[in-house]
């Protein structure tokens, strides 16, 4: 190791004056030596103010540099790092999210038995882009783009088409969204129309996999035709139908500001359609309830379309009751309806998220011919992973078709389900 | 059977759905809750976003923020 160099200094100065002493001297020339130690003692001393000077630099900066490391974890964690993304504009915000929801369906048409790989048609997978502008503190404007992207769509996969291709995005919602505390929210593009969803208030837990359009999970399966000995024409999607009134289209809609738990919704529809919706909600604290009801019209060949939905859970027990109901008036023939009916039990079995449990039942009738009558039943259980936006379920379902049509004898279509949604 | 007059059948839905408004909003202290549809992205946590549920790519300072830096849940 290197001696520091004020105390080599030092040793060489104290050697040096040493052998100076040691040499015999007139008195001129010990006041000159006396002069060259005074010269030395001053060096030394300011070398020695210098080294200390330095040393309490280092300690400075090695302070500094055990604090910027400590500090760099936590920032990492907090996402305090350089953003990846910036704006110009201060109170914005923009977020993606998404899911992934696969499942196997096991189907016997009552021919044959096969195993199909899907996209769950109950809520597909998909990808959504959000924007958020606080304007002021009571009014925010948005933007929403959310596509789906479906490899083996459900409600298209069916016995003779068992894989639909690569999948493309499907656009879901593309709009523009102005929100008003008081004033309420008016929406422009193509989104939830203000009837979409008032057939389908659900508290049960389970609509990942049974819920009021009970054709999403196998609606492209095809009855199989007894006397034909072959499959017919008729798909599940064909049979039952919730009356939902008019999905996602494109529209502008005007939402009222909650009033006592009630919201009401207009909208004037592309095609010249439109539509109304009015929802209430309430919690009581034992008791959670919610109910909605839509009015449309549809454009085509018919006036109206009428739908209501609505569900109670009692908090403690879990123990849960949905009704849903709708019909389509047809100018030729009798008018389609649809009634369905769930209960259901969300239970604390695991400490990792609720498990859901229903049992279901819808009769449509009308939807083909007059006279056809579609039955189905299903079982329904999720799992829940809370802290990982996780589920995994399981159902059982019954098709039933009756046609009115004299020369069609479908047999019953049975499917068992198995899947997992992933919120990412 | 004769059948009702339709405008009676009508008036008699009418009266039921008023009723039932009145009944729903008359109930007792209740508060409202945000209902999700069927078909929506489930609210609550990721598996890769975590307790946010969505990826922020850039957070302004919107009213709401947390001072850990997180908004609040959608």
């Amino acid at each position: 190791m290197s001696q520091p160099s004020g105390t080599r200094t030092l040793l060489a100065g104290t050697a040096c004056a040493l052998a100076l002493l040691a040499l015999p001297a007139t008195p001129r020339a010990q006041e000159a030596l006396a002069d060259q130690l005074e010269e030395l003692r001053r060096v030394i001393e300011a070398q020695q103010a210098t080294i200390s000077r330095q040393q309490d630099m280092l300690d400075t900066l090695s302070g500094r540099i055990n604090e910027v490391e400590a500090a760099a974890p936590v920032a990492a964690a907090r996402g305090e790092a350089d953003p990846v993304v910036t704006s110009g504009q201060e109170r914005i915000q923009l977020a993606i999210s998404g899911q992934v929801n696969r499942m196997i369906n096991v189907a016997n048409d009552g021919d044959d038995t096969k195993i199909y790989n899907l996209d769950n048609d109950n809520s597909s997978s998909r990808l959504r882009f959000e924007g958020t502008g606080q304007v002021t503190d009571e009014f925010e404007v948005g933007t929403v783009i959310e596509v789906e992207l479906e490899s083996n769509a459900s409600g298209k996969v069916s016995q003779d088409n068992e894989d639909t291709g690569s999948a493309s995005f499907n656009d879901r919602k593309v709009e523009l969204v102005l929100d008003h505390k008081r004033y309420g929210k008016l929406s422009l593009g193509q989104g939830d129309t203000a009837s979409n969803g008032t057939a389908e208030v659900d508290l049960s837990g389970t609509t990942v996999i049974g819920y009021s359009s009970v054709a999403d999970v196998a609606g492209g399966l095809r009855f199989f035709d007894d006397d034909a000995d072959e499959l017919s024409d008729v798909s599940v999607g064909d049979v039952f139908s919730n009356f939902d009134g008019l999905s996602r289209r494109d529209r502008i809609r005007y939402d009222t500001p909650s009033l006592g738990g009630f919201k009401l919704s207009a909208d004037l529809v592309s095609d010249q359609r439109w539509s109304s919706g009015l929802r209430w909600s309430g919690d009581f604290g034992s008791f959670k309830a919610a109910a909605a009801a839509g009015y449309s019209d549809p454009g085509d060949d018919s006036d109206y379309i009428v739908d209501g939905s609505a569900t109670v859970l009692h908090v403690p027990t879990g123990l849960n009751f949905t009704l849903s109901s709708g019909t389509k008036e047809s100018d030729e023939g009798d008018d389609p309806y649809n009634i369905y009916a769930k209960a259901g039990w969300i239970a604390d079995l695991v400490s990792f998220g609720p498990t859901a449990f229903s049992v279901d039942y819808a009769h449509s009738e009308n939807n083909i011919d007059d006279g056809d009558e579609g039955h189905s039943a299903g079982l329904q259980a999720v799992q829940n992973f809370s802290d990982y936006g996780a589920e995994l379920y399981a159902g059982f379902r019954w098709y039933d078709y009756d046609a009115a049509r004299a020369n069609l004898d479908a047999e019953a279509i049975t499917v068992f389900t198995v899947g997992s949604r992933v919120k990412f | 059977m004769t059948a009702r007059p339709r405008s009676v059948l009508a008036r008699a839905r009418q009266a039921a759905l008023l009723g039932l408004l009145v009944l729903l909003g008359g109930c007792g202290s209740y508060e409202p809750f945000e209902v999700h549809q069927p078909d929506d992205i489930k609210p609550g946590a990721g598996l890769l976003s975590g307790s946010d549920g969505r990826f922020v790519l850039h957070r302004g300072s919107l009213p709401g923020a947390t001072t850990d830096g997180k908004a609040t849940a959608p």
